[in-house]
């Protein structure tokens, strides 16, 4: 019993140092990585959101960060502004989807339609040779555009409807189906369902939001939470009052002076 | 043994993979290009060295009853700063090696080393036996993964060498880079490495 209690000692204090030295090493890593997410979070945005501004007009954009409920765990999008007007103009979100041998993620920048800008792969562990061709860049491409060539994949959803884009062997008929990877057809299948996934909770998140806040939210910036909390509550109210009123419309009588 | 021939005996003569076919999960996994396997095996090289050090300097402290626990508790330390320095300092390596980095724990390289020398001889001697592993595995992963990534993609090092060379159309075995690929380059190896053996201990026979 006595040798239990020992062997036990030894072993607890051996693991409590050893969690010890993790925890210190932990914190000084910890703002390295950290700072590192953000940074590759920032030129991901960048990238994804290519061409829909000007160069001056992206390095003064402002992204203000919203959440979606991805069946209980928060998930982060953004809504796009120049600071010149003010007005929202891009959205930015992250799309998670099971691939072939583990998560695909994606970023995915869209205008107000949700009509992709541009796409860009940031984690995927699929199988090279095929699905890990989402991150190829071919040849006479980078002959061509040299460091800034993109992989052909994320070319492939310019333009199309993050809400509707398809694989084309699920819909030939489709104008915003995609070709799939040879042989890799269940990544980017994954890719795609994932993109409508989230594209659609953004959409809906959006729809929560009354739509003045889309347009121009000058007071919401400085007390967001208040501000969308009363413009909610307004919203509804005119909703509200707009029913009303069709519903006396409908009666010949009465109503007409609304 | 010397410590010269302490140092060397894990590059060929008793390498890890190629001789005592310890570690072959990884070897089989992450060869993928030679970044990977490169990667993978000075990974695995730090853990060793780290964890065999460790191991041999408290070998007096560690009850025999428990020695496993403790070796491993150790050697998940060490696992998971290397997991963490990586993901802080060389990102990309971290991305490309992706779940391969914590598994090293499981690595039976590093245990049998740790079971069969650290615990057993002095620190020094530990510390260059871990090295000398450390390396014998990188060689060998270094040498199944330029083989597949060369078949499966054209490419060493990522660079397309027959379109460099102005070969077009050339597009590699995928099969190469699949599992069964891994199987075929390192049966193909371990294969040669035995007939060499065999070669050379006729030849001395002979004389």
């Amino acid at each position: 019993m006595g040798n239990i209690i020992k062997l036990s000692a030894i072993l607890f204090f051996v693991a409590g140092i050893a969690a010890g030295s993790l925890a210190f090493y932990n914190s000084i890593t910890k703002p390295e990585i950290a700072k590192l997410k953000a940074k590759n979070e920032k030129i991901a945005r960048a990238y994804v959101l290519q061409g829909l501004f000007t160069e001056d007009q992206m390095s003064t954009l402002i992204y203000e960060e919203g959440e979606i409920d991805l069946d209980g765990t928060k998930e982060k999008f953004w809504k796009v502004k120049t600071s010149e007007t003010g007005q929202y103009k891009a959205l930015v979100f992250l799309a998670k989807g099971m691939g072939f041998s583990g998560v695909v993620e994606t970023m995915i920048g869209t205008d107000l339609n949700f009509k992709i800008n541009g796409i860009k792969v940031l984690k995927h562990t699929e199988t090279p040779g095929l699905g890990a061709e989402v991150l190829t860049k071919k040849y006479e491409d980078i002959q061509k555009h040299g460091d800034n060539a993109k992989p052909f994949f994320e070319g492939w959803f310019a333009e199309k409807s993050s809400l509707k884009v398809v694989v084309v062997n699920d819909d030939l008929n489709s104008k915003d189906k995609v070709q799939s990877i040879t042989g890799a057809t269940i990544t980017t299948r994954a890719v795609c369902k994932s993109i409508n996934k989230y594209a659609e909770l953004v959409q809906k998140q959006m729809g929560n939001m009354p739509r003045q806040l889309v347009i121009d939210q000058a007071q919401v910036v400085a007390a967001p939470k208040d501000a969308i909390l009363k413009a909610r509550a307004e919203a509804a109210a005119k909703a509200e009052a707009q029913k009303n009123t069709v519903v006396t419309e409908d009666t010949p009588e009465g109503g007409k002076d609304e | 043994m010397n410590k010269l021939q302490n140092f060397t005996k894990g590059f060929f003569k008793e390498n890890p993979v190629l001789i005592l076919a310890l570690g072959l999960c990884p070897a089989l996994a992450v060869t993928t290009s030679i970044e990977n396997g490169l990667g993978m095996g000075m990974a695995s090289t730090a853990v060793l060295i780290g964890s065999s050090t460790i191991i041999s300097m408290l070998k007096k402290f560690i009850p025999s009853n428990i020695r496993i626990p403790i070796f491993i508790v150790i050697i998940a330390t060490f696992v998971t700063i290397i997991d963490l320095t990586l993901q802080a300092f060389i990102p990309s390596l971290s991305e490309s090696l992706g779940l391969f980095i914590p598994l090293i724990v499981v690595n039976c390289i590093i245990l049998g080393r740790a079971e069969a020398f650290a615990s057993k001889k002095s620190v020094l001697n530990s510390m260059i036996d871990a090295a000398g592993m450390g390396i014998g595995f990188t060689i060998a992963l270094v040498l199944i993964s330029a083989v597949r990534e060369f078949a499966g993609t054209g490419a060493l090092l990522g660079f397309p060498l027959f379109q460099l060379m102005g070969i077009e159309g050339f597009k590699g075995s995928i099969m190469m880079i699949l599992p069964p690929g891994g199987f075929l380059t390192m049966g193909l190896i371990l294969g040669f490495m035995q007939w060499n053996k065999i070669r050379k201990a006729k030849n001395t026979g002979g004389k």
